[in-house]
């Protein structure tokens, strides 16, 4: 009897023990390819999500730097359209002004000229008639009226100096405005297809009248109150007041 | 009498030299700026005409450099300018002009301000 039991143990042991082997060789790999496989999948999908993750902060700081260049461009074109607005509506308003001052100027030369000369050919006419060739006093008065008419129109030439400088500061604030212009101009040139105009077509290069060279205020009108004030200064200088 | 006309301006240069034959004074010499002037300026110049806007020498930087030359201190410096704001005017007799014209000018007020300095020379 303990015979019997002792085979029938040793049978059931060696049954469980081969069940438990077959069971382990269930959950044990298949061979080393498939565990060299299975290592190297999961280090790619580490890889790949340590790769995403980079990138990504790569992109949010270019991004961060792309809207930076933008406000940055937004700011320089607020500033250039206030320049611009102040320039056409100041410079352009006073070189507007000073132009019709140069029409006005020439216009008010052209008759004081035109009247000079007048006067002129009506004494030249009183000149050749019989009362005055007789009469060489007469004659000689009216060839001194007609050399002060000649030489009135001399004097009426001024407006040549003066309306060269008026249109010299409009030349000026032209060239202001123009640069101002080429400026905001360049602001728009991001380089990336080269410059957009070459250094040469700057319009500043071109020869302009220096400030020095004209004044400003230079005007046909008013000379003779303008006058009066310069001779009421020269006095006070003079008593030394 | 001898008289130095300064002016960048052809036309003003031709305008103040017959002004200046008109009412009697025909010895002038002409310079078309202040560096110009300088060099045409001798002991034999009586009287100095200039103009204050100029190329490479003002009027006011010329009667300056006149009044440090011993031949410049006393010569009467007249200004004939366009420019005609109480400041400008001070700021050219403080630089030593003697008396002052404003473009555009007639002979009358020319001979009137040069008879002036030369029966009563300014400071």
């Amino acid at each position: 009897m303990p015979n019997e039991r002792t085979s029938e143990l040793l049978y059931d042991t060696a049954s469980t023990l081969r069940l438990l082997d077959a069971e382990l060789g269930e959950l044990a790999p298949r061979n080393t390819a498939e565990v060299a496989s299975a290592l190297k999948t999961a280090s790619a999908s580490a890889g790949f999500a340590a790769a995403a993750e980079a990138e990504a902060t790569d992109l949010s700081a270019r991004f961060v730097h792309a809207l930076g260049e933008v406000h940055a461009m937004l700011a320089s074109i607020r500033t250039g359209r206030e320049q611009i607005r102040v320039a056409t509506t100041e410079r352009l308003s006073h070189s507007n002004d000073k132009l019709g001052e140069v029409s006005s100027a020439t216009e008010s030369a052209a008759i004081d000229i035109m009247d000079a000369l007048e006067r002129a050919i009506a004494n030249v006419d009183e000149l050749e008639t019989d009362e005055v060739l007789i009469d060489a006093e007469r004659g000689n008065a009216i060839r001194g009226d007609l050399r002060e008419e000649l030489f009135a129109v001399m004097g009426h030439m001024q407006f040549q100096d003066i309306t060269s400088q008026q249109i010299m500061h409009v030349q000026s604030m032209l060239a202001d405005l123009e640069g101002r212009l080429a400026d905001m101009a360049a602001r728009f040139d991001t380089g990336f297809d080269g410059p957009a105009r070459s250094p040469d077509a700057r319009p500043m290069a071109r020869a302009l009248p220096t400030q020095s060279v004209f004044d400003s205020n230079a005007s046909l009108a008013d000379a003779e109150a303008r006058q009066a004030l310069a001779d009421s200064l020269v006095g006070r200088s003079a008593r030394g007041v | 009498m001898k008289f130095l006309v300064v002016d960048d301006s052809v036309t003003m240069r031709r305008i103040v030299v017959n002004s200046l034959q008109r009412i009697g004074f025909t010895d002038c010499v002409e310079a078309s700026d202040g560096v110009e002037a300088l060099a045409r300026f001798d002991s034999s110049i009586a009287f100095v005409i200039t103009d204050w806007n100029m190329p490479n020498m003002s009027g006011t930087e010329l009667v300056q450099a006149l009044r440090q030359r011993n031949d410049g201190r006393s010569v009467p410096v007249l200004m004939v300018t366009a420019r005609s704001v109480r400041e400008d005017i001070i700021t050219a007799l403080e630089a030593g002009v003697n008396n002052y014209i404003v473009k555009p000018f007639t002979p009358q007020v020319l001979k009137e301000k040069i008879d002036s300095l030369i029966v009563s020379p300014a400071a």
